[in-house]
């Protein structure tokens, strides 16, 4: 690509829409890393984090021809990723094994906070809530919080299973090709070993 | 402070990492019954930035469209059609070429011992931790005397638009594989060759390296193949009828529905999912697709479709009522899909558009 000038989004866009993968690496480039940091602050599994954010660019590979519409192509990723963010937050957290993904590993690195000054009214609201929590929900949650399930493991029981996104990242190393020869001049294959080696 | 504002709290905590474990208790609680929806969208929308205008950037998904329409009753007006000849003759009348499509535009992927591997991506040569050679022209070749620690499978698939592969197993059988295709087989095969190769879907041409001690046999869905020192063409598509085995060389043994079948050269079995029947085969026309031709002798025009539709990746809409003519026609698999049409589009019956991989067909009066 000529580097005499960067492109916009919207040229990257339009690009994308023709199918140009090259493209589509750049626009992958400028935001995954941030779109990361948004997907493990709700996440709080890095594995389950890169997960999502994978899978947010695939979606919006795979749905390249229906983006003519887009004005922003910034704004259309950030809703992408929020929406696959809290669909797969909630499908982790309604699911024993995969609830322990997220909690062992926020609890793992909690910030200790100043429980004093906790508000009374807040406290007796999550009271009230925790009367309703039948006891084997309760149980359930300290059996996630304290075993330590693999990602693996967690994720035969998600929705995304982790073959689901092995198959899918197909999709998005072959757009990743460029950028990894490039970069890290490693071949694709031996990057794939790494990547998809548990 | 209201409920409302305590699950905002919540959700705070939540990102913050300061949640205690009750109040995450609450957390899970609360997510699971929908309670916290409002709250974690608005807490991503003010971490991400996102704007009300932002939103306009989401329309409803596009519509998609029913591939297949209801057959209509058949009638048989016949169209001879030559091969290249007719398109060579016709293109330069064809006024707007608006959009067009080539074959071989998606990528083949390889499944095996837990890894996804591209397989138009990788270069010839051993792929790397397998027991694998890619060649030159869509190979692939797997040693004999790889020594797996138990029975491994791989799997080959051969997406709708891909392009067609040339696996050699370890016994030395031949199998090659067409486009809209998955094959799931033994990285290495035991002695008695007990392993099975499921056709999982799609359409196989194999030659099998016989040994009367350990025959190989093919598994479809509800239908087993086995060989008696044979060549054969299994195709096995999800969206067909039924599934077509057809003899070349050889001898071989079909068992479906509870029965059983001997197969001859020439000869044809046809499983409906519920039948099993043997007819005699048109053999070319069977096994054109291996050496790179379409071939449609009396076919109507939904088989047609349904052939292309796997080979460009395209997806068919109907307009009006389908046609009851049937088409006879040879043409290059390596065509665009628009060179194909044209030569459909001769026989005055029918004609096409293509918008992206959409191709919408006409029945003329």
């Amino acid at each position: 690509m000529e580097s005499s000038h960067i492109l916009s989004d919207s040229e990257l866009l339009l690009k994308i829409i023709a199918g140009d993968e090259n493209s589509f690496a750049t626009l992958y480039d400028r935001y995954q890393k941030n779109i990361y940091n948004y997907v493990y602050r709700y996440v709080h599994s890095a594995e389950m984090a890169d997960d999502l954010t994978q899978e947010v660019f695939i979606k919006i590979w795979n749905s390249r021809k229906k983006l003519g519409h887009v004005k922003s192509f910034k704004g259309y990723l950030l809703i992408t990723a929020r929406n696959h963010t809290i669909d797969n937050l909630k499908a982790a957290l309604i699911n024993e094994n995969a609830m322990g993904e997220v909690v062992r590993n926020l609890v793992s690195r909690r910030v200790l906070a100043d429980d004093n000054i906790i508000e009374k009214d807040y406290a007796a609201f999550l009271q009230s809530e925790l009367a309703k929590l039948p006891d084997r929900t309760r149980e359930v949650f300290r059996l996630c919080r304290d075993e330590g399930l693999s990602y693996e493991q967690v994720a035969q029981q998600l929705k995304i299973s982790k073959n689901a996104v092995k198959n899918h990242m197909v999709f998005s190393l072959k757009i990743l090709k460029t950028a990894v020869n490039k970069e890290l001049g490693i071949s694709l294959v031996v990057f794939f070993a790494t990547l998809l080696s548990p | 402070m209201d409920d409302k504002q305590y699950r905002e709290l919540l959700v705070k905590r939540f990102t913050d990492r300061t949640v205690t474990d009750e109040e995450l208790e609450v957390f899970i609680k609360l997510i699971n019954e929908g309670k916290l929806d409002t709250q974690l969208l608005e807490a991503m929308n003010k971490d991400m930035g996102i704007t009300k205008a932002d939103e306009v950037n989401f329309l409803p998904p596009v519509k998609t469209y029913k591939l297949w329409p209801r057959l209509a009753g058949a009638a048989a007006i016949m169209f001879l059609l030559g091969i290249g000849v007719f398109y060579t003759l016709n293109r330069q009348k064809h006024k707007i070429i608006t959009e067009d499509i080539l074959p071989f535009t998606e990528m083949a992927i390889l499944k095996s011992g837990g890894r996804t591997i591209l397989l138009d991506s990788i270069k010839s040569g051993k792929i790397f931790q397998t027991n694998i050679t890619k060649s030159h022209g869509e190979q692939l070749v797997y040693d004999k005397f790889f020594e797996p620690s138990g029975v491994m499978y791989d799997t080959i698939q051969i997406p709708r638009g891909g392009r067609p592969y040339t696996v050699t197993l370890s016994d030395g059988s031949k199998v090659i594989l067409n486009a809209a295709t998955t094959l799931r087989y033994p990285q290495r095969f035991s002695k008695n060759r007990h392993e099975q190769v499921e056709l999982i879907s799609g359409e196989i041409y194999v030659e099998v390296v016989h040994n009367a001690e350990a025959p190989l046999q093919v598994k479809t869905s509800g239908q087993v193949i086995t060989d008696i020192g044979t060549i054969f063409n299994i195709a096995a598509y999800t969206d067909e009828h039924d599934t077509r085995t057809t003899l070349v060389e050889g001898l071989a043994k079909i068992n479906a529905a509870g029965k059983e079948k001997i197969l001859s050269p020439g000869k044809q079995a046809i499983f409906t999912g519920s039948n099993l029947t043997v007819e005699t085969a048109n053999v070319s026309q069977a096994t054109a697709w291996k050496d790179g031709l379409f071939r449609f002798n009396g076919e109507r025009i939904e088989v047609v479709m349904r052939q292309l539709a796997r080979w460009y990746n395209i997806e068919v809409n109907y307009e009006g009522k389908l046609t009851d003519e049937v088409f006879y026609a040879r043409v290059n698999r390596k065509r665009s899909i628009r060179e194909v049409l044209n030569i459909l589009e001769r026989s005055q019956k029918v004609k096409f558009k293509v918008e992206g991989r959409r191709v919408t067909i006409w029945t003329r009066p």
